[in-house]
């Protein structure tokens, strides 16, 4: 499942209001993104992650520091199933399943407790949470 | 009596039992332990009632290792550095005085059990009592807010508690001046410990004032208490009959020299809800007339299993961010970044209009050194007025001091994480990205170590010099290892368990 591809493949990757929406209203992420960027067999984006993740430009801009650094995760397929396997039951991948915040809260200051930290520009965050960064600023999600 | 002995006859000499040399913190507080005994006490004080510049010039030196100001780091007159001194108090822990075998060097003559029923006592003198450090329960009932427990077991919460701070030389001025058995010479600046010719015992020491006279004060137990700096310096000078200096047999005095490495602006915390940590995490707070603030410290366990030196950290309030906070610095962009995108995670849900966007804290560390025999106090060639060699201090950290440090930031900030309560920077990922400036806490320690063995201590369990029948050293330059607790709270609770000690030796 998981695909590696290269590190500036989905360089043409850039959040629009138009993907934004896009992925809102449940069209296929396939459909919206460059031909660079993975195509998992047109599954649709995990808009689970929205209720997650706050303002967009600041996201993108720590993400995109996780992404600088861990350039072989720039694969929202590789990083929705990462999540995933994070949260458990909680969701799955395919994203029609709605993620409780509390849910996601607890899993990521879990992964704190365990020390599952990565160091993202100077920023100690939970694996899950600079993942979750990371997926949004590649779809560009995020709210305003 | 207080005597100013510039005004007594040149080459008077004064008898009595107990000669304590610095009326700092340690002098002052064996002084009026022993008030109550029926031996005449006579503390030597260099300085006068008030902070003069000709005096503390004395504490000028040099700096070989990393830079440190030597002059601004204590105060030379009455009441030494509690002068200004900022009243952080905490006790050391249990580990700090284990033989650690990841620690060169490390171990106590004792356990902290020997100490500990003279921290209650210590902490009256510092006026912080009841002693509450490790009572979480207590802070939360006094504060009427729950604290929440930890959820790693790698960190752990403590309290400090604030001495109002005690001005040791006005505070207990009063009290010494009524005693009818004490003296307090003022002036009177110390310049040899004289040894009997087989150097096994003190004879008397020698004082010498600015306007050029000299005096002698004999008596049958001498105990140092000048500093952690200058003790070392002291012993060293005293070389008339020990060429090394007295103490000094096996090259122990000076070496061992330990600072708490105080690192500011090394990692940031962000809360988008002030409210989700309680305020005693980032502010002093006031309880029955007294401040205090909760600490985070490594657990005993995660130093074990990971081989650190001990650690402590405080947060306090810096900076609010609004939604139209222009952030124009490399760092608050970032803070702001941090609370905008992770604002549903640990902000509030519905944040009203008028709310802030989030909060920074400033994070306060103070770190433990190894003890390390090349870190330490020696002499230059370079005299003081009174024609005495000067300091010339060699202060070095190694690898494992910077290497746990930037550890625990690392834990700390999962912890803030674990806790919900917010995300925190850290400005240094390795141990070599350090800043390039570290200051000290003004905490001098190490430099005439206990052990009971006299090849790797210059005092005994006591506190009595290894071969000198006589001679006491009160304060941190005792320590053998630092812990990362503020030092002054453990000098006076070993100086009040030496008093214990001379009790019945002084009359
Ligand atoms: C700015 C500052 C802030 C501090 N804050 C804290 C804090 O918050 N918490 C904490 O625990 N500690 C703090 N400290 C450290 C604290 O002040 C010291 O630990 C404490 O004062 C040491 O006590 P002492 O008696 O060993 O030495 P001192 O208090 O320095 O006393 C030594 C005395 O010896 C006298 N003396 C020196 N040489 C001679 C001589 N040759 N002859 C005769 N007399 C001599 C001096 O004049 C002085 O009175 C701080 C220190 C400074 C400088």
């Amino acid at each position: 499942m998981h695909r590696k591809i290269p590190a500036d493949s989905a360089n043409g990757l850039r959040p629009t209001r138009r993907t934004f929406l896009a992925v809102l209203l449940g069209v296929t992420a396939a459909t919206l993104l460059p031909p660079t960027a993975p195509a998992d067999g047109g599954a649709p984006p995990p808009t689970w992650i929205l209720p997650l993740v706050g303002d967009r430009d600041a996201t993108a801009r720590i993400g995109g520091a996780y992404l600088r650094d861990h350039p072989q995760e720039r694969d929202t397929a590789y990083l929705a199933a990462r999540l995933c396997d994070a949260l458990g039951n909680a969701t799955d991948m395919h994203g029609d399943a709605s993620v409780p915040l509390a849910a996601a809260e607890k899993m990521i200051q879990d992964e704190y407790r365990d020390a599952r930290v990565v160091d993202v520009d100077g920023w100690i965050l939970s694996i899950s949470e600079a993942r979750l960064y990371a997926l949004a600023a590649l779809l560009g999600l995020g709210g305003d | 009596m207080f005597i100013d002995v510039r005004t007594l006859p040149d080459g008077s000499r004064l008898e009595t039992d107990l000669a304590i040399i610095g009326g700092g913190v340690a002098g002052i507080t064996l002084a009026r332990a022993l008030a109550d005994s029926r031996a005449h006490i006579c503390i030597i004080e260099a300085g006068g009632l008030e902070y003069d510049a000709e005096v503390q010039a004395f504490y000028d030196g040099e700096c070989v290792g990393i830079s440190y100001p030597l002059t601004g780091n204590r105060l030379r007159y009455f009441g030494g550095s509690s002068n200004h001194w900022g009243g952080f108090c905490r006790p050391l822990e249990a580990i700090d005085f284990e033989v650690r075998d990841w620690v060169p060097h490390s171990g106590w003559p004792f356990a902290i059990d020997e100490l500990a029923p003279y921290y209650g006592p210590a902490s009256e003198v510092v006026e912080i009592a009841p002693p509450r450090f490790g009572d979480k329960t207590y802070w939360a009932r006094h504060t009427g807010t729950e604290l929440p427990d930890l959820p790693s077991g790698r960190m752990e919460q403590r309290f400090v508690q604030f001495s109002p701070p005690t001005r040791f030389g006005t505070r207990y001025r009063d009290e010494l001046r009524a005693a009818p058995n004490v003296d307090v010479l003022l002036n009177a600046n110390v310049t040899l410990i004289a040894a009997r010719t087989d150097g096994r015992s003190v004879q008397a020491v020698r004082i010498a004032t600015l306007n050029g006279l000299h005096h002698e004060v004999h008596a049958r137990q001498f105990v140092l208490a000048t500093g952690g700096l200058e003790n070392a310096r002291m012993l060293l000078l005293s070389d008339d009959v020990m060429p090394a200096g007295l103490g000094n047999r096996h090259d122990l005095v000076g070496r061992y020299f330990m600072e708490h490495p105080h690192l500011s602006g090394f990692g940031d915390i962000v809360l988008a809800d002030l409210e989700r940590l309680p305020p005693i995490y980032r502010r002093r707070v006031r309880v029955e007339g007294r401040d205090a603030s909760a600490a985070f410290t490594p657990s005993e366990r995660f130093l074990r299993d990971n081989a650190l030196l001990n650690a402590v950290f405080m947060a306090g309030e810096a900076g609010t961010y609004r939604d139209d906070t222009t952030a124009d610095w490399p760092h608050a962009r970032q803070h702001v970044d941090m609370l905008r995108a992770a604002s549903h995670l640990i902000g509030r849900p519905h944040r009203p209009a008028d709310a802030p966007l989030g909060n920074w804290l400033g994070l306060g560390c103070a770190c433990e050194q190894a003890p390390n025999p090349d870190s330490r106090v020696m002499l230059t060639d370079e005299r003081d007025r009174l024609g005495l060699r000067r300091i010339r201090l060699d202060w070095r950290l190694t690898h494992q001091d910077r290497h746990s440090v930037v550890t625990h930031m690392r834990m700390l900030a999962a912890e803030i994480g674990a806790l919900g309560a917010g995300r925190m920077l850290v400005y240094a990922e390795h141990p070599d990205d350090w800043p390039a400036i570290v200051s000290g806490g003004a905490h001098h320690m190490g430099t005439t170590r206990m052990h009971d063995d006299p090849r790797q201590g210059v005092v005994d369990r006591n506190a009595k010099v290894h071969g000198v029948d006589n001679l006491y050293i009160a304060g941190s330059s005792v320590f053998p290892t630092s812990g990362a607790a503020n030092p002054t709270l453990t000098i006076v609770a070993l100086t009040l368990r030496l008093a214990d000690h001379l009790r019945t030796r002084v009359t």
